[in-house]
């Protein structure tokens, strides 16, 4: 078996290189995997608890620690430090104690009860793309929110993906009745009303980005099980499959270890393409009012609330922008990872 | 070649596809003109039986009336209208249902049309609220107040011409008893009476079986049916075959056959024929020849888009941004469309937040007043509803109702930091919420539907700075209401509506309190209120009532079981300057749109002035923004 | 094949039953039904949005305080809440007696016999037999119309309630779908119209963006990575994330004529039906065509991306295929080869899903329907499904299903006729 491995890490690599020739989608690729990297360390780049703060010669360092009431730095506030504030007021008194905020010192959370947010600021130097209806910083929301999405649309999508290469697997790998009976139990699970699901499940509990995951993941697994049935049903009368059989593989083994990194194509050529049908899931959600709870940052949330001020341009074009430039980038992978896994060649033969 | 067959092909199926839509939901018009007889004068009926005549035996039998003193004209139609033209209005829904009783026809909409088409026997005066005549010219009050006598005016006749008799009323007493037209609020506040007994032709007698000052209200202001069709049908006969067709009315307005296309919109005609047509009290209302009510579901947008364009005279703008920041438009500032802020006395919107008092953490009086304390609405006035709003202090806010010595809540938060020591959350976990000495963070959930986030998440950030963890959640309408209906909730947003006859009973009831599925939502108890309740259904007296109302809101405001919000007492209007209206604008106690149905007329001139004025392009006079005159008058009058 | 397709459509029939067994489930498990929205309508009355939510009340008085027992009794009989699910299920689908024209008729004290008024004054006789009751009309005669049955829930310890009704057998199975709670008219009736105002949308919709999406991505793919390439996917990528309601709405704002431009009409499927139905034949096209070019706009804008990209890939691929070399190689003309050869095979895939698209099509799209003020397919079902409004609810279902198991197989037979190489078995 390793042999085997080998050959298709060879085949991966190949595969990688031609695809870093691609640009369009390598660019997007890096930058994209950039963007989602930086977004998991957004409390220290976007976020009003400062970075690091010297008080009375002790040093404190509120986004990682935690809550820090405002009386530990002599503030004279309720609850937690003002620590924009009490960098004005420590610069303006010229006092010994110093701290750093993050580059972008705003929460997605303080609206106007925290001093000096206005609602429907129009963008400027402080709020990069202004504030929204209720004096929330967009850009801050609109980068959170970039995290939750991503991360929704990929973990969904890989759920989906182990559910539908099982189930969708073994149906075409199997055949007969167990295919037949599993396409019926498909075809009525797929008619199961998700918005009432969602309605039962949020009465009872608030719902969570994991619970929301799994409501999403009852009925989006179906899409995965055509495609791996198809190609599973394909793959199978292969020789390579009667062979390994031959030598007395389980079918555990035959699916996993042979017809899987055989279909490996289709998988990830499809995959960028869930990834955009998972982000646009969440934004509909949202829109609809039935995805996260308030006041957790989303796309949907805000074209909703864009879309109701309209006259204020920045709260729907921020959004809009976003997730444009978001699945533009997820397409234009896709188009170069399928080129890069198809063995054929795509240039024009004359 | 093949291209232009594909074209020719798609334009073929295209055209199909757009003649199989064809059928749609066309409505039969009926153009054949039914003639009306109008009965003629019934001068066989004796004068002690409620014929002609019995106006001047009147007081000997102990029957009053009310007459008009002239100087109230004005509150009763202003005499410079003008009869005529159409008033187009946009509605949020098309009712389940054009009737006006039974099953689905709780709405609004239903509401508007049967005060428009149909009368009751008596109903109340537009500034006293004292009664006056309606269909019934004179009534008696038995001495012990359980027993009433009405005499229906000889004069009254139905649209179709027959005649108005005390059998009317008994058939639809009778149809409000039908427990099979499935509305069995109905049941409850007809079922307080005995069946009517027709003593003449036209004197109709009631008997109450419990004592109440409301009972007359309830009575009275039932809307009449005719008995000719009602005693053809039973109750679920009557839901369906009356389910998009009018029966008969006495009102000024009526709906033809054809006029009612479902879903789309409605239209009410001014009958020429109206038997109070000449009447000082009916005679300047309901002025307009057509009264068009347009839908356009839930999308507020668009019915703002096709006022501006002119599909639409009259527009209610509901929330304060939309009327700072997007009602300064072109036609506004010609003065085409005019702007205005109404004040009445109805109570237009107030909200808040009620708490459950069964359960953690709001069982706890001080909790609730440290919540009161916290909630900063003088700036969520300010910031986000451009001072738009005044702060309640009261569950009547605005009203007569309201007990002036509530104490006005101010946000304090030094006092709610007390209160939440003294109820034992004194240090904050590392997180920084507030923890009691068992560890028990103070978090709880609330429930809101989509849309009002913007209310909410406000209070969440200012909680979250005392400590208190505040989380929401979206639900939906449905399971929201059941939710509170089985007391499954710590907190939940709160409206009040104003009624001009307050009925506390059925929210403040202490039986009611250990209760699901009532109205009692807080599980609000006080022996002192019960008492209050049980003298306040027995008590004649308008002012004793206000009295004993103004303690009730004392001993809720001092129990708080709520935390109150912001209200308005005032409309805020645009409509294209068409129309004439009496100087008040609105009824004292209706209060919005409503009132302009029946008070405002078509004015040719200005609609002349108008249409020259836009094709010219040039400025009209823009009014005051400010209606004042029911404030203004009240403390001319002083009266409260 | 036709036993093939025979088989398919016999196999419908447990999917359906599984599907509607599936749904009628989940329906009862929602929080809320039409009895709570009965009673809250009762109790609250209707409200009013804003930041200020205002109840409307009236002069005369407010919601009432408690719905009496015998109400409640006659309300979840009316919805059939009295009878199990199992029950209710059966009678949905025509198999089980549906109960109608219910009435209460109460015993006192020992009582045996009753009469009651059955509407239009005929009045019947029960007579209580153990725990049967008989219904014997004026002549004595048993009636076969009328049944009645004992109400143990309702009955006290020296009055016995009983109801008196008629059966019959109505359901889905029957073709009745029930009538809808919402707009109290049957469920066929209200679905019928919006029906067809979702088909006009839908088809046209999806006819244009195969007009315009077969076209572009043949286009696309024979300059693949040119800057046309590039610049056509980065529009119809943009027109992909600006949501098709969203657009709809600043179209109507900038061209409705209230605010900008009065170019098109505010809304609606057509003019409003007085000024409809003077207007000549000629006239209703144009009226409604110039309707739905906004909705269409809206309402395309978004699927134009898909395709596009399905069409530019699929044809890619088949370019790459050893027949088109062949092609190439016999000195065929390069039109030829592609238009003749490539592009019919390129077809296939956008046939074979040509069924799962008419099902989205017919489902209608909501946001965009709410946006124009279009009674549509789509906004019936997700307002229905807010309203608990079970009969609504479970035809917009019922039809959505069998309109993708039906597409399903018509995808199959696409795909057969299209594609040689398949075979079914």
């Amino acid at each position: 078996m390793p042999e085997q491995q080998e050959i298709s890490l060879s085949i991966l690599k190949k595969r990688w290189l031609k695809f870093k020739t691609l640009k369009r989608g390598y660019y997007s690729f890096v930058l994209l995997l950039m963007l989602y990297g930086l977004s998991w360390f957004l409390p220290i780049l976007i976020n009003n608890r400062a970075l690091m703060v010297s008080y009375e010669d002790e040093l404190y360092f509120p986004v990682i620690s935690g809550y820090y009431s405002g009386s530990e730095f002599d503030q004279d506030v309720p609850g937690e430090a003002a620590y924009r504030q009490l960098q004005a007021s420590w610069k303006q008194a010229d006092s010994d104690n110093w701290l750093i905020m993050p580059p972008y010192p705003y929460s997605p959370f303080e609206d106007i009860t925290v001093k000096g947010n206005k609602m429907y600021d129009p963008p400027s130097r402080q709020h990069w793309l202004g504030t929204d209806n209720t004096g929330r910083d967009v850009f801050s929301r609109l980068c959170y929110a970039f995290n939750i999405s991503i991360s929704f649309a990929l973990v969904l999508t890989i759920l989906n993906y182990i559910i539908g290469v099982i189930i969708g697997g073994s149906m075409g790998y199997f055949g007969g009745k167990f295919d037949l009976f599993f396409q019926r139990i498909i075809e009525i699970w797929s008619s199961l009303p998700m918005l009432f699901v969602i309605i039962i499940i949020s009465s009872i509990i608030r719902p969570s980005f994991f619970i929301l995951i799994f409501i999403y993941t009852i009925v989006n697994w179906i899409g995965m099980t055509y495609l791996m049935r198809a190609e599973f049903y394909r793959e199978k009368s292969k020789d390579y499959v009667a062979a390994a059989l031959s030598m007395g593989q389980t079918n555990f083994k035959v699916m996993f270890k042979h017809i899987l990194p055989n279909s490996m194509v289709p998988i990830i050529t499809y995959f960028p393409f869930a990834v955009v049908g998972g982000i646009s899931a969440l934004v509909g959600l949202d829109y609809l009012g039935f995805g996260m709870p308030p006041p957790t940052p989303s796309w949907g949330q805000m074209l909703d609330v864009g879309l109701q001020n309209i006259s204020k341009w920045w709260m729907v074009f921020a959004p809009v922008s976003a997730q444009f430039v978001t699945l533009i980038m997820v397409v234009f992978i896709g188009e170069a990872v399928r080129e890069a896994f198809d063995p054929k060649v795509y240039s024009r033969l004359r | 070649m093949k291209r232009i067959q594909i074209i020719v092909l798609l334009i073929l199926a295209l055209s199909l596809v757009f003649w199989s839509c064809g059928g749609g939901e066309k409505q039969a018009a009926d153009n054949s003109t039914v003639s009306i007889n109008i009965a003629s004068k019934d001068m066989t009926t004796l004068a002690e039986d409620g014929g002609y005549g019995f106006e001047d035996l009147a007081a000997e039998l102990g029957y009053v009336t009310y007459d008009m003193k002239p100087e109230e004209q004005i509150f009763f139609g202003d005499p410079r209208a003008k009869k005529g033209g159409m008033f187009r209005h946009i509605t949020t829904r098309f009712p389940a249902t054009m009737r006006t009783e039974g099953q689905n026809a709780n709405y609004v909409e239903n509401n508007t049309v049967s005060g428009l088409c149909y009368e009751g026997l008596i109903t109340t005066h537009p500034l006293t609220l004292e009664f006056i005549s309606s269909l019934a010219s004179h009534w008696k009050i038995a001495d012990d107040k359980m027993k009433f006598w009405f005499r229906v005016n000889p004069d009254a006749r139905w649209s179709d011409g027959r005649e108005v008799i005390a059998d009317d009323v008994i058939a639809t007493w009778d149809l409000h008893m039908d427990e099979t037209i499935l509305s069995p609020s109905d049941q409850l506040v007809y079922g307080k009476f005995e069946r009517p007994v027709a003593e003449s032709k036209y004197i109709v007698s009631v008997v109450c079986k419990e004592l109440s000052w409301r009972n007359l209200l309830y009575f009275g202001g039932m809307a009449i049916l005719p008995s000719y069709y009602l005693n053809q049908i039973d109750g679920s006969e009557y839901l369906k075959e009356y389910q998009f067709k009018m029966l008969p009315g006495t009102g000024p307005y009526e709906i033809k056959e054809g006029d009612i296309v479902n879903q789309e919109s409605f239209i009410l005609t001014r009958r020429l024929d109206h038997w109070a047509k000449d009447d000082p009290m009916t005679k300047y209302t309901a002025n307009f020849d057509k009264i068009k009510f347009m839908v356009v579901k839930d999308n507020n947008p668009l019915m703002f888009e096709k006022f501006k364009k002119g599909e639409s005279d009259f527009y209610t703008v509901s929330k304060a941004r939309e009327w700072v920041e997007e009602t300064d438009f072109e036609s506004i500032q010609k003065g085409w469309i005019q702007k205005r802020k109404i004040y009445s006395e109805k109570p237009a919107g107030t909200s808040g937040f009620a708490f459950n008092m069964r359960k953690w953490p709001f069982d706890d009086k001080r909790l609730r007043m440290a919540f009161t304390y916290l909630y900063n609405r003088e700036k969520m006035n300010e910031e986000m509803y451009y001072s738009e709003y005044s702060m309640m202090n009261s569950m009547y806010s605005g009203s007569v109702y309201e007990n002036p010595d509530n104490e006005k809540v101010f946000y304090n938060p030094e006092k709610a930091v007390k209160l939440l020591k003294e109820a034992g959350y004194k240090t904050r976990n590392e997180d920084g919420w507030l923890v009691n000495k068992d560890g028990r963070i103070l978090r709880f959930e609330i429930a809101i539907m989509k849309g009002v986030d913007y209310m909410v998440t406000p209070v969440q950030q200012m909680m979250k700075d005392y400590g208190i963890d505040m989380q929401i959640k979206y639900i939906d309408g449905n399971a929201n209401w059941k939710n509170l209906m089985e007391r499954n909730f710590t907190i939940y947003m709160q409206s009040w509506g104003g009624l001009v006859f307050p009925n506390p009973e059925t929210s403040l009831h202490s039986s009611l309190a250990d209760k699901d599925n009532n109205n009692n939502i807080g599980g609000f108890k006080n022996d002192r209120v019960d008492e209050l309740l049980v003298e306040y259904d027995k008590t004649f007296s308008q002012a004793r009532r206000v009295e004993i109302i103004r303690e009730i809101d004392g001993i809720y405001s001092d129990i708080h079981p709520a935390t109150w919000g912001i209200a308005r007492n005032y409309q805020r209007v645009l409509y294209w300057d068409k129309f004439g209206y009496p100087e008040y604008m609105v009824s004292r106690f209706v209060g919005d749109y409503r009132s302009a149905f029946s008070l405002w007329w078509f004015e040719p001139e200005k609609e002349a002035a108008l249409e020259a004025a836009m094709t010219n392009n040039t400025d009209l006079p823009v009014g005051d923004v400010d209606v004042k005159f029911w404030p203004e008058y009240l403390k001319a009058n002083n009266k409260e | 094949m036709t036993t093939y397709f025979i088989r398919r459509i016999l196999l419908m029939i447990p999917t359906f039953l599984g599907s509607t067994i599936l749904i009628f489930t989940i329906l009862q498990m929602a929080p809320g039904g039409p009895l709570e929205r009965t009673i809250q309508q009762l109790q609250a009355g209707a409200m009013q949005a804003g930041e200020a939510v205002g109840s409307v009340g009236d002069i005369m008085g407010g919601g009432s305080s408690v719905l009496p027992e015998s109400a409640l009794r006659e309300l979840k009989r009316f919805y059939g809440f009295d009878k199990p699910v199992h029950q209710r299920y059966l009678t949905w689908l025509g198999v089980w007696p549906r109960e109608i024209k219910h009435r209460e008729v109460e015993f006192h004290n020992g009582a045996l016999e009753a009469q009651k008024n059955v509407g239009r004054g005929t009045y019947m006789t029960l007579r209580l037999k153990g725990d049967q009751v008989e219904v014997l009309d004026k002549d004595g005669i048993v009636s076969k119309l009328w049944k009645a049955a004992i109400d143990e829930e309702g009955s006290k310890e020296n009055v016995i309630l009983t109801t008196i009704f008629q059966t019959e057998f109505s359901g889905i199975l029957t073709g009745n779908l029930g009538t809808s709670y919402t707009y109290d008219q049957p469920v066929t009736e209200v679905m019928a119209p919006r029906f067809k105002i979702s088909v006009f949308f839908g088809l046209t919709g999806l006819m244009l963006s195969y007009i315009v999406c077969i076209p572009l991505g043949i286009r696309k793919a024979l300059n693949h990575g040119s800057a046309f390439d590039f610049l056509s996917s980065v529009t119809i990528f943009i027109a992909y994330s600006i949501p098709g309601f969203a657009l709809g709405g600043v179209l109507l704002v900038l061209f409705g004529g209230g605010t900008f431009w009065d170019v098109f009409p505010l809304g609606g499927f057509r003019s409003p039906t007085e000024v409809w139905e003077s207007l000549s034949l000629w006239g209703q096209i144009k009226d409604q065509l110039w309707h739905a070019v906004l909705p269409i706009i809206a309402w395309s804008i978004g699927s134009f991306a898909g395709l596009t990209i399905l069409m530019k890939n699929s044809l890619l691929e088949n370019i790459s295929q050893d027949y088109i070399r062949t092609a190439f190689a016999k000195g065929l003309q390069e039109k030829r080869v592609v238009w003749v050869h490539a592009i019919r095979n390129s077809v296939i895939p956008i046939a074979s899903g040509i069924g799962g698209v008419i099902g989205v099509v017919i489902a209608g799209s909501y946001l965009i329907e709410k946006v124009f003020n279009i009674d549509g397919f789509g906004k019936m079902g997700f307002e229905a499904i807010l309203d608990r409004d079970y009969p609504i609810t479970l035809g917009f279902l019922v039809i959505v299903v069998m309109i993708r198991l039906v597409a399903n197989i018509l995808s199959d037979i696409a795909l057969a006729s299209v594609d040689p190489r398949i075979r079914f078995k």
